[in-house]
């Protein structure tokens, strides 16, 4: 009964996000309204983009600025394959940051609804649990999984899902980082199969235009959060003391003590 | 028979005004809890909460203004609200709000928080 899908109530319907399996790029389990997506960019963003631009070959903004990236989305028996290709306005260090600071991973889309960091292995991988809920149409599901996510030598992020503790069948996800400039190319490649009943009302085509516009989120908000952090590194270093409208990267600081 | 029917939609009526749920008010209820467990570090100019994420809840429009990172509120979804899944522990107890020594949050305030969230955040 548990894993049939539940109608949300009616005052939560104009907030609804489509996630959760629908919602493979939220790698472990991540605030933000779509309004989010196409507001301004905070001032200390707006002057450090200002103070690039001065400096280096700086080139506008990508996905928060309304560009998509590129996704494409495939099922086949239940088995759903994505791979989303996006330019990150960001040095590719602070991109590599917001996705393994798994305490914050809940910033990266609203739908991650819990998470929590489970355990570190001595091979530096992370066991992180997250439940996320999903949405396609009017029909929700909540589903949780765990992640044991590793840094290959390469540098890029891997994460494989430990089915026994998860609400899937199986799931492997690669992060590529690579560095273009200032910014940052971001390919993300998915291959996960969520353990639970679909009813056929809800559709593949649903599930994969959920997919699509929570690809949008997770990736914009991942952008603004990695622009935030380095705008911050670079007032530090460049803005008087006493002039600073933004505090330390918070990758130094203890998790503990920052939201 | 027809005044059974009626009987039984006034009984209805009665019970469906009884479940309606208590409405929450940010001036009453919330800005009280958010002075007293959540102003200590969240007010600018030097509030630690502040000046590690730019989150004043000094007044319902900073609060809502949120993060240098995002809003921290979805009106009408407590469930993907920042500042609901921080209270309540949802992120792990890492990230439970208030941090350190600060007063907890006692399960009713807790709870005023997810209506006032889910009835809309207003400014009421």
């Amino acid at each position: 009964m548990d894993k049939c899908f539940k109608k949300i109530p009616v005052s939560n319907v104009r907030n609804r996000y489509l996630t959760g399996f629908l919602c493979p790029v939220i790698l472990f389990g991540s605030s933000f309204t779509s309004s989010t997506l196409l507001a301004e960019q905070p001032p200390d963003i707006a002057q450090y983009t200002l103070q690039r631009e001065k400096t280096s070959e700086f080139v506008s903004s990508t996905l928060q600025s309304g560009k998509r990236p590129e996704i494409e989305i495939s099922e086949h028996s239940g088995d759903y394959q994505i791979k989303v290709v996006a330019l990150i306005a960001a040095p590719a260090s602070y991109v590599r940051d917001v996705l393994t600071d798994y305490t914050h991973i809940y910033r990266l889309n609203p739908s991650i609804i819990e998470s929590e960091v489970l355990k570190q292995e001595d091979d530096g991988s992370v066991n992180v649990r997250t439940k996320v809920v999903g949405c396609a149409a009017y029909f929700c599901e909540e589903l949780e999984r765990v992640e044991k996510v590793r840094q290959l030598p390469s540098g890029d992020l891997q994460a494989e899902i430990i089915p026994a503790l998860s609400q899937f069948k199986s799931g492997k996800t690669t992060w590529h980082i690579k560095p273009v400039g200032d910014y940052c190319e971001v390919t993300y490649v998915s291959d996960m199969e969520p353990d639970v009943y679909i009813p056929p009302v809800v559709g593949k085509f649903l599930i994969k235009k959920s997919i699509r516009e929570e690809m949008q989120i997770s990736f914009t908000n991942l952008e603004k959060i990695s622009s935030v952090l380095a705008a911050r590194e670079w007032q530090e270093k460049h803005v008087p003391a006493n002039h600073q409208t933004v505090s330390k990267p918070h990758h130094m600081e203890q998790a503990s003590n920052i939201e | 028979m027809m005044l059974q029917v009626l009987l039984w939609l006034m009984f209805l009526l009665l019970v469906s005004g009884c479940a309606t749920e208590q409405a929450v008010s940010f001036q009453s209820d919330i800005d009280p809890i958010l002075h007293d467990k959540c102003q200590r570090c969240h007010v600018p100019p030097d509030g630690i909460g502040y000046v590690r994420t730019g989150l004043s809840m000094e007044s319902y429009d900073t609060l809502m203004k949120g993060t240098m990172f995002g809003t921290v509120i979805v009106p009408g979804d407590s469930k993907r609200s920042v500042i609901n899944k921080l209270i309540e522990g949802r992120a792990g107890d890492v990230m439970r709000m208030p941090h350190g020594e600060a007063k907890q949050l006692s399960a009713e305030e807790i709870e005023y928080f997810k209506l006032w969230v889910d009835q809309g955040a207003l400014n009421n």
